[in-house]
């Protein structure tokens, strides 16, 4: 499985943006061997909720006019040593999972093994039920991204990067494509 | 962009931060935190350097106090160390919220299991210290003993039991393990402690819908629109929640029916109304959802 550098500098953003909070979001693609972008849901638990169910709707139905599939679920703890994929995130996934038909993937995003040399990302996908570490993984081509990364940390762009509870609060907000960030990310 | 540093209005701010009251002129966008630590050390260290003398003792130490807890929210720990050295050569050792803040920078270094011996010396006094206790609550959490954060908390709230920060701790705590029936006690405790507060609504209304109580839940979303007319989360919630309701007509009296028929009509147009100003390409989006079960 391979991710695009605008699909992980997103997700990346949205960690930062909300470093303190748990995030979680949707992995979004054209076919199932490319993340070509991610929705970023929500910085509070995720829960099994209405809410969280309008919002995967609406994805659903942005995907469906764009020619394009829910493939997975990103998301991060609020505590950096906690690796442990919760029930709710489990129950999510595994919804997404049955929503595409199998090959769902999820990303956990690790900040202690976020270093040069590293994605900070851990990849995993369903067997027998059960969410297991991918044995191959996630391609990314890095050195495309690693000197830009840090310009737009400093430069604070994250700040651009909203996800649905934002546009809860806003609905003005564009939560799906957050085009405002193309401008940032070029 | 430079802007001419105003003593008075950098003390008020600070002020404000303290005592958690922020004024129009700092009120947060949405979705953007109020509490700026880079404005609290750029205002704070600026009082300190160059008007230490026009300001009270008390108020100078505070706003060490502010500026050490800063800089460790941005991460500068030799900074805070700083601020530390200044507060212990004017406070005795044995002051608790001098122990607070050693225990906050032991915190910041990760050292998580210090930090809890430190803080289980003040409370194995006589004296009960809150900040301490929650301190010491945190490093649990922190050190990803959830168990344990869980047991200390309860035992905690059974003396604070007005602590509304804790009880909404205890509520995402018991929500991350999976016990959404315990989190969902923690809301109603906030409800009867802050029953206008509509955000512990919303979270109260999501959670017994994600445990199939339907009927508390649409209760809940209209007990937010009571209080925020034009809150689109509880409006959202009601639709999908008379959605449920209405598919299952079998156990529903026919005035129940009736109602939730109208909730859901008036969810519908209200949605429409809110959405009436947004960008084409999300009212698109919103009216096709809203079309889906109609």
């Amino acid at each position: 499985m391979k991710i695009t550098k605008k699909a992980y500098i997103k997700m990346i953003f949205h960690g930062i943006k909300y470093s303190t909070h748990p995030i979680s979001g949707i992995l979004i693609g054209k076919n199932k061997q490319i993340i070509t972008d991610v929705i970023p849901l929500t910085h509070s638990l995720l829960l099994p909720s209405p809410i969280t169910h309008v919002a995967l709707t609406q994805i659903d139905l942005y995907c469906k006019e764009n020619g394009l599939l829910m493939l997975g679920l990103y998301f991060g703890n609020e505590n950096n040593l906690d690796l442990e994929i919760h029930a709710a995130i489990d129950l999510i996934a595994g919804q997404l999972n049955k929503h595409l038909d199998g090959g769902a993937v999820l990303l956990k995003l690790d900040p202690t093994s976020f270093k040069s040399d590293s994605s900070g990302l851990l990849m995993y996908s369903l067997s027998n039920s059960v969410w297991l570490e991918s044995s191959k993984p996630l391609e990314i081509d890095w050195t495309d991204i690693k000197p830009e990364l840090k310009k737009w940390i400093e430069n604070q762009s994250y700040k651009y990067l909203y996800d649905f509870d934002c546009h809860l609060a806003d609905i003005q907000l564009d939560w799906i494509r957050n085009e405002l960030l193309d401008d940032y990310i070029k | 962009m430079v802007k001419d540093f105003n003593l008075t209005d950098a003390r008020l701010i600070l002020a404000h931060y303290r005592n958690e009251t922020l004024p129009g002129l700092i009120a947060a966008k949405p979705c953007e935190s109020a509490y700026d630590p880079n404005e609290v050390l750029e205002l704070g260290a600026k009082i300190v350097k160059s008007y230490k003398n026009s300001i009270t003792a008390v108020e100078l130490y505070s706003i060490f106090d502010q500026l050490l807890v800063a800089s460790v929210h941005t991460g500068d720990i030799p900074r805070a160390k700083l601020y530390l050295t200044s507060l212990e050569n004017a406070f005795p050792k044995s002051s608790a919220r001098l122990i607070k803040l050693q225990g906050l920078i032991l915190e910041a270094n990760g050292k998580f299991d210090e930090a809890i011996q430190l803080y289980e010396t003040v409370l194995r006094s006589d004296l009960e210290f809150m900040d301490i206790s929650k301190r010491r609550i945190m490093c649990f959490i922190a050190k990803n003993d959830h168990k344990l954060a869980i047991d200390t908390l309860v035992f905690y709230l059974d003396i604070y039991m007005q602590d509304t920060d804790a009880w909404v701790t205890l509520a995402n705590l018991y929500t991350l393990k999976g016990f959404y029936h315990q989190a969902a006690y923690c809301w109603e405790e906030l409800l009867i402690l802050r029953p206008r507060q509509h955000l512990y609504m919303l979270k109260y209304a999501d959670l017994m819908a994600g445990i199939e109580k339907l009927d508390v839940a649409l209760k809940f979303y209209c007990g937010v629109i009571e209080l925020v007319k034009d809150s689109v989360h509880a409006w959202y919630g009601i639709r999908t929640i008379t959605d449920c309701l209405l598919e299952d007509k079998s156990k529903a009296t026919s005035t129940q029916q009736d109602t939730w028929k109208s909730l859901n009509t008036l969810a519908n147009k209200q949605i429409l109304l809110l959405y009436n100003t947004a960008p084409p390409v999300i009212k698109s989006t919103v009216t096709s959802w809203l079309d889906l079960h109609l």
